[in-house]
């Protein structure tokens, strides 16, 4: 009768394994392809230059770009608009400093102290 | 360069193509799912013996590599042993979610050797076969430790942190796992062609 040869069964193991790391379940291509398209919809958005970006690329960035940047010039531009030409309803804040200052401009010196007689001084012109 | 200097250069490799990914270099995901994705499947489908699961298991396991690549540390861990380990759990859910032990053998596609002749091939698809019955006959630690060890090529202490166990440990499994495989293809060897090469 013939005898199991625990030497013999091991060594044909080892010859299955051999083959088995010979010939491996290979992937499919379709499963690479999904494998690869979950890559690229996961992978951040960073570019490979990030982290070295000028500083007026990475403040146009910040500023959220071309939408962002026209946003801003918009909300900018009629800032400016309302401040010359506000509607009725608006009080002329501007007009007003603007005249003041107008009013300043064209008075003599005798004018701006005569104003002052409503605060209680003294005209130096009075004197003498 | 002796196998551990390769296994370390080709953990840096790893390691480095998985930064370049998350910084938005596209050649390196595709260079990464190359080196990875044939080894993970091929591990998946050893142990599964299903190719649909493996298959599933492998997307899934790439899948939490690429979405972990942004906060991954360079030097805490190598990444094929974290991916080893992503789907040898992934592989345990799937076995214990279905309940039982499926062979699954014409689900597999092996890479054909081109090297021997048609009467090799079918012995050496028939071995195969043998293997994957066999290995679905062992519990399922020790067929994970046998495939990591015997057939991914991996070194006890890798296995022993992917299976999150003590190096004796793996020695047990894998050494428990031969010695059952042994047995179950003794029975075959006649038609494995195993005693015609050893007479």
């Amino acid at each position: 009768m013939k005898r199991p040869d625990p030497d013999s069964d091991i060594t044909a193991l080892e010859d299955v394994f051999a083959v088995a790391r010979a010939a491996p379940p290979r992937p499919s291509d379709t499963l690479q392809q999904r494998v690869l398209a979950d890559a690229y919809g996961l992978q951040p958005s960073v570019g490979p230059t990030a982290g070295t970006a000028p500083f007026w690329a990475a403040l146009w960035r910040t500023l959220g770009g071309a939408p962002g940047l026209g946003g801003l010039a918009t909300a900018a531009g009629i800032g400016v608009w309302l401040g010359i030409a506000p509607p009725a309803a608006v009080p002329d804040l501007a007009g007003e400093i603007f005249a003041t200052e107008a009013a300043l401009a064209n008075s003599t010196g005798d004018d701006i102290l005569a104003e002052f007689d409503i605060f209680g001084w003294d005209n130096g012109s009075d004197e003498g | 360069m002796n196998n551990a200097a390769l296994d370390q250069t080709a953990a840096a490799q790893d390691a480095d193509l998985l930064l370049r990914y998350a910084a938005g270099d596209p050649a390196a995901a595709r260079l990464l799912s190359t080196r990875l994705t044939p080894r993970i499947y091929a591990h998946a489908a050893r142990v599964l013996g299903d190719r649909s699961e493996a298959e599933d298991v492998t997307q899934e396991t790439m899948l939490r590599l690429w979405r972990i690549a942004p906060e991954w540390r360079a030097g805490e861990a190598q990444v094929s042993t974290w991916a080893f380990r992503v789907v040898a759990n992934l592989c345990t859910d799937r076995l214990r979610q279905r309940g039982r032990v499926s062979t699954g053998l014409d689900d597999i596609d092996a890479a054909p050797d081109p090297g021997p002749t048609a009467a090799a091939q079918i012995q050496q698809v028939a071995r195969l076969d043998a293997l994957q019955q066999a290995l679905a006959t062992l519990p399922l630690r020790q067929r994970q430790a046998v495939v990591l060890r015997h057939i991914d090529g991996l070194p006890n202490p890798e296995i022993a942190a992917i299976l999150d166990v003590g190096i004796e440990a793996v020695e047990s499994l894998t050494a428990r796992g031969k010695r059952a495989l042994s047995a179950a293809l003794a029975s075959q060897k006649d038609a494995l062609g195993f005693n015609d090469e050893t007479a």
